[in-house]
Order: structure tokens, then C-alpha cells, then sequence
């Protein structure tokens, strides 16, 4: 083990992660501004929509997140539950050559395995959106 | 009494061993898995691993061809299926295993059907692409051979993969 694997063993990634379709997903959360608890009237686009996700088949609460993208702030709705996460670095991993090259999800940028590596989480990018 | 000198035996014997011509045939490692009813092979060489179970993680927004990501030992690989790239029916999932297979740069889980063998032959058993081969797998083929009375196709794991990142299958 070298000094930049014991590093990042104890550097955190903390995330912002919702839900999208049956998948939990989430962006990093410095490039959320803010969460609401419900939706602001304002229309704004479903996250699966964004995503490129198929929509959920069962009713969902759906949740206003505030995004820092280049040309302001966006305001996109997802899926409860809304949480904040802090993730080892070592759980997250870039997206493997292949599907890279074939995956069609928008702003897909890694995939993280949770605590007990049974979940995936879709890491997406906010500035790809 | 004897003229020969020391110098003349040596040089004797460094000419015969120059004469000594080395007849161990060169071998090639290969892995001999079934896909189907069909026998395929890869090079050892770009076989990592072979893992009989692995639980397979499915990612949205792939073709059907990309499983899904594996996690080995804390890191990720991409698992996908050559079936449709190979032009052949769907597999059987039951004893199947996953190769972990690296090429081109690429790596990658690939499912196969069975594993075979994994054996060392001569690379003389290793025939140039048929001209009867099909014109979809010739750019992916490498060789054939047969292997207990059965025909394999030796596959270019490169090409398969970086065919499949181009969108092939």
C-alpha cells in the first residue's frame, strides 16, 4: 500500500443522492445549491427525464433540487429520499472503458459501491446536464 | 600419444552444440470456453481471472450485450455478453463464469457459457482463419483449431473489445 492509497482510504466524497426510476443516484454535493422540501410551482423537468432513466412505474414524492450549473442555478425535481451521504473515496470508482463507451445516460460520470457493496449508486455529473 | 590439444576439443564441442537444433515445438496458452454449442479460446495471456460467481450489479441505459459491473476485490469491471456480436443465440446462464479479460487497454468481464480447458498447445495446431469464415467474425477471429475432436475459434480480444466500444453487438 502506497502513501495515495492510504489517502484516499480516509478521503470522503459527500454526495447528494436521491432517487431516479428504481435507481438511487446522486450528484456531488458542491454542485447542489440547495434541497427543498417540496416543489416551488416553478416548472422544471423530472430527473429521469434529464437522466435519460426510464420514469418510475409507481407513484413517487418528488423533491426540488437547486443545481450550480455555468449559466446559474437549475432547478430539477427527484425522487424522496433526499439525502446527504459522505462516501469513501475507495467506494467510488470511474466507470469501466466499456460501458463508458456504450452506456446512453446523460452525464453518467462514476458508479459507487455502498457501505455493505451490495447497492450501486449513478453518479452523475451536474455540469453534463 | 595424441596431437589433439585442449583448444581443438573445446572447439570441437562448441561446433556441436552449435549443431544442436532446439525441436521443442513453441506453445500457446489458451482458454477454451463453449458459448453455446459453439467452443471459442482466448489467448491465456489477456485471461486475468476466471470467476465462477459474481454477483452482477445491472446499470441502466446499456444494451442488453453489457450486463452489468462486478466488483472484484474493491474495484469494478464491466461484465458484457459476445452472443450477439457472435452472431449466436442467447447463452446459458446456469454454469456459466465470467473471464476477466484485458485487451487493447480495455478490461473487461465477458460471460461465457462453460469453460473448457485451459491448456498449452503448440502454436503449429493453430490454423489461419478459414476462407469460409463468416464475414462478421472475420475481423475478430484469430485462428482455428480443433480441441478434443471439436472445432474452436480462437478470438482477437482486442478487436472484440474494441469492436464492442464502437458499438458493435
Amino acid at each position: 500500500m502506497n502513501m495515495g492509497d492510504r489517502e484516499s482510504e480516509h478521503d470522503i466524497l459527500n454526495i447528494v443522492t436521491f432517487t431516479a426510476g428504481k435507481w438511487r443516484a446522486g450528484f456531488e454535493a458542491r454542485t447542489v445549491r440547495a434541497s427543498r422540501p417540496e416543489p416551488t410551482g416553478a416548472a422544471c423537468a423530472n430527473v429521469e427525464t434529464l437522466l435519460g432513466l426510464e420514469p418510475p412505474t409507481e407513484i413517487v414524492t418528488r423533491q426540488p433540487l437547486l443545481l450550480k450549473q455555468a449559466d446559474g442555478n437549475r432547478e430539477i425535481l427527484v425522487g424522496s429520499p433526499v439525502d446527504l451521504v459522505s462516501l469513501p473515496a475507495n467506494a467510488i470508482h470511474s466507470l469501466p472503458s466499456l460501458l463508458a463507451a456504450r452506456c446512453k445516460l446523460n452525464g453518467l460520470s462514476a458508479l459507487a459501491l455502498e457501505h455493505d457493496a451490495k447497492n450501486v449508486i449513478l453518479l452523475f455529473s451536474a455540469e453534463k446536464l | 600419444m595424441n596431437d589433439t590439444t585442449l583448444d581443438q576439443v573445446l572447439s570441437r564441442r562448441r561446433e556441436a552444440q552449435q549443431d544442436i537444433v532446439n525441436v521443442d515445438e513453441p506453445t500457446v496458452k489458451l482458454v477454451i470456453f463453449a458459448l453455446g454449442k459453439d467452443w471459442f479460446a482466448f489467448h491465456g495471456e489477456f485471461i486475468g481471472e476466471i470467476l465462477a460467481h459474481a454477483d452482477v450489479f445491472f446499470v441502466p441505459g446499456c444494451p442488453p450485450s453489457l450486463e452489468g459491473v462486478i466488483n472484484v476485490r474493491g474495484d469494478i469491471a464491466s461484465v458484457i455478453r459476445l452472443n450477439e456480436m457472435l452472431h449466436l443465440p442467447d447463452g446459458n446462464p446456469a454454469n456459466s463464469s465470467i473471464l476477466l479479460g484485458r485487451g487493447g487497454g480495455i478490461n473487461s468481464g465477458i460471460r461465457v457459457d462453460m469453460i473448457i480447458d485451459v491448456v498449452d498447445v503448440p502454436q503449429s495446431t493453430i490454423q489461419p482463419p478459414p476462407a469460409t469464415l463468416s464475414d462478421h467474425m472475420r475481423p475478430l477471429t484469430l485462428g482455428v483449431l480443433r480441441f478434443q475432436e471439436q472445432p474452436v475459434t480462437v478470438l482477437d480480444l482486442n478487436a472484440l473489445f474494441s469492436g464492442y466500444a464502437q458499438g458493435l453487438g
